[in-house]
């Protein structure tokens, strides 16, 4: 327990959680739609961000911890909380104010693997950048749902839950996540 | 002693920090999403322009985040009890990260426009002024954001304020407006969005008056936005006094409707051009790419309608009505003359005729007048009358029954009812296609 608890406070988790509750509170004032929930979705999942790096990356490694499972576990246990929050405070549990529950999953997998991503090439301080661009990109009004598999696959935080390109997409971006994340960490 | 040139120590900065980066992944982006839909804006200036209007949607949020990222950079190095130590004003600091970030996001936006200019000059005929002051207002909007961001960034220096001030970003700027637009009669103070809403006829062109009232807003908005980057503490009052006197003033001048409200008839897009190899054919001056390629078919179409019937029209004008928004109708026109729609643009610019519906529509424009109220049941009427002229079942099916009657009728008397027609059309006769549609 000790070592989680100063786990938590060294990667600043409990800041992290106060910014992703705030913004799904304030985004469960706003008309409940597919784009309001992809960039929650986003929003919350960059609030964790930084929390994938530690202030010292270099100096963390050395320590004789096998840190494959443990980074897997945090990234698992995010996506938990930030699809919690998600369900809980915007898209409603029984599906019924707009999207079904597999669209709010999606995304928060496939964003939150996209920023696992980028905290292993760019590093934690920049895990928020490709989240935040595909989903500027994907909430445009020009890449709406669409037949077109190109459209789907820019546009896929906002496909209705059906669109099997989309889940693809979103769920190589979180295998794709978890495995760089899990294996190299963010990047010093 | 006179020290580096400021052009040198903005340069120094551009290549140090991470304005070319925002600058790089804004263009790179901006221009990918723009090419998506280039026949949108091909062989048009200010549609193009337009276009990047729409595109501050995505371009905008990203200054915003940019500027945040590049705001946080003194907290993150904490070197700011350090730099606070010495005498040089923090001002003098922040005025060249400024305007690295200023000259990159808009050499960004200004390669965007370049790089599609690619698919608009080949073919326009038409070079509107407005385009270059809606751009310059895209332009002035991006500095904007970017400086908004870095007074954001620096006064919280933390890795989310960048993504959550581009969501605020998009939110305030690109979808509070369409919500509004929906629900309720649009106020003015929508037009303080620098983001375009809604689309542009070809035919229309954005008022000089909004675009120079949206510059001055924006500019103050960024005066704003710089005031507070540079700002010591107690004068963060006083740096917002030009954003808010600039709406003040803005909001007054703008018209309510939003950008509906904006767009303005340009008599200057529809002047006619004209190609007199042959029957003369007309096209507006804004359409003029298209000219070479529906040529041909419009020629087609007179010839067609010379060969079935006396008093055919032997000259085709291009209407100047806007397909959409509001413009004076074409005045009434003579049996000479054939008013036709141009068919849509291309992505390469030339006329897209693939869908194989132009020839007919030119045909039924000889069964058309610019008449208020229309005549009842012009479009199957219309349709009635192409059918019959080219011999060909028409592709409503609901007619079936109306043409199978009409061709049942003897031959003398079928021409005679679609000639009826045409000259009640041309009369304005409420009851000109009773004969056909009967």
């Amino acid at each position: 327990m000790r070592w989680l608890r100063l786990y938590l406070r060294a990667r600043r988790v409990h800041q992290a959680l106060a910014v992703a509750v705030s913004v799904a509170g304030l985004a469960a004032l706003l008309p409940a739609n597919v784009r309001v929930a992809a960039l929650t979705a986003m929003l919350a999942v960059a609030a964790f961000g930084p929390t994938l790096g530690a202030a010292d990356e270099a100096l963390e490694r050395t320590g004789a911890v096998p840190w494959p499972p443990r980074r897997a576990l945090h990234l698992g246990a995010v996506a938990l909380l930030v699809a919690g929050l998600l369900v809980a405070l915007v898209v409603g549990p029984d599906s019924a104010r707009f999207e079904p529950l597999v669209v709010a999953l999606r995304d928060v997998a496939g964003l939150l693997g996209l920023a696992a991503l980028g905290a292993a090439v760019l590093g934690a301080a920049h895990a928020w950048v490709a989240p935040l661009l595909w989903t500027l990109v994907a909430v445009l009004p020009l890449l709406g749902p669409s037949a077109d598999v190109r459209v789907q696959v820019a546009a896929w935080p906002v496909q209705p839950a059906a669109t099997t390109s989309a889940l693809v997409c979103a769920l190589a971006l979180a295998a794709a996540g978890l495995v760089a994340y899990s294996v190299r960490g963010a990047r010093a | 002693m006179t020290g580096p040139s400021t052009s040198h120590i903005i340069r120094l900065e551009l290549r140090r920090s991470a304005a070319a980066v925002v600058a790089v992944l804004a263009f790179a982006a901006g221009t990918a999403l723009l090419l998506t839909f280039p026949q949108g804006f091909a062989g048009r200036w200010l549609q193009l322009a337009v276009a990047l209007r729409l595109l501050l949607m995505f371009l905008f949020p990203v200054a915003l985040a940019g500027g945040a990222a590049l705001g946080r950079r003194e907290a993150a190095a904490g070197v700011g009890e350090l730099f606070a130590s010495t005498p040089r004003p923090r001002r003098q600091r922040m005025l060249v990260t400024a305007g690295a970030l200023a000259a990159a996001l808009v050499a960004a936006y200004a390669l965007t426009f370049l790089v599609a200019l690619a698919w608009v000059l080949p073919r326009a005929g038409y070079f509107p002024l407005a385009a270059l002051g809606v751009t310059a207002v895209g332009a002035l909007a991006l500095v904007a954001g970017g400086w908004i961001g870095l007074a954001a960034g620096r006064a919280v220096p933390r890795f989310v304020t960048a993504p959550v001030l581009a969501v605020l970003g998009i939110v305030v700027a690109g979808m509070v407006p369409q919500w509004v637009m929906v629900t309720r009669r649009s106020p003015a103070a929508l037009l303080l969005s620098p983001v375009y809403s809604g689309s542009l006829d070809d035919f229309q062109t954005v008022s000089a008056r909004v675009s120079l009232v949206q510059a001055l807003w924006l500019a103050a908005l960024a005066a704003t936005g710089l005031l507070l980057a540079t700002a010591r503490r107690r004068t963060v009052a006083p740096a917002l006094l030009p954003a808010v006197l600039g709406a003040a003033v803005a909001v007054p001048l703008l018209p309510p409707g939003g950008y509906a409200a904006a767009a303005a008839y340009d008599p200057g897009a529809v002047e006619l051009v004209c190609d007199d190899a042959g029957p003369q054919v007309c096209v507006t001056r804004v359409h003029a790419g298209l000219l070479p390629d529906i040529a041909g078919p419009v020629r087609a179409a007179l010839a067609t309608l010379a060969a079935t019937m006396p008093g055919a029209p032997v000259r085709a004008v291009e209407t100047r009505r806007p397909a959409y928004g509001t413009g004076p109708a074409d005045p009434p026109h003579d049996a000479a003359t054939l008013v036709f729609a141009a068919p849509p643009t291309g992505a390469d610019g030339r006329a897209d005729l693939r869908d194989g519906s132009f020839p007919g529509l030119v045909l039924g424009a000889a069964w058309e007048q610019s008449c208020d109220p229309a005549p009842a049941d012009a479009f199957d009427g219309r349709e009635l009358a192409v059918a019959w002229l080219t011999g060909t079942a028409p592709p409503d099916a609901r007619l079936a029954g109306a043409y199978a009657a009409l061709r049942a009728r003897p031959e003398d008397e079928q021409r005679r009812l679609v000639l009826a027609a045409r000259d009640g059309v041309l009369a304005c006769r409420p009851d000109a296609f009773a004969g056909l549609t009967a």
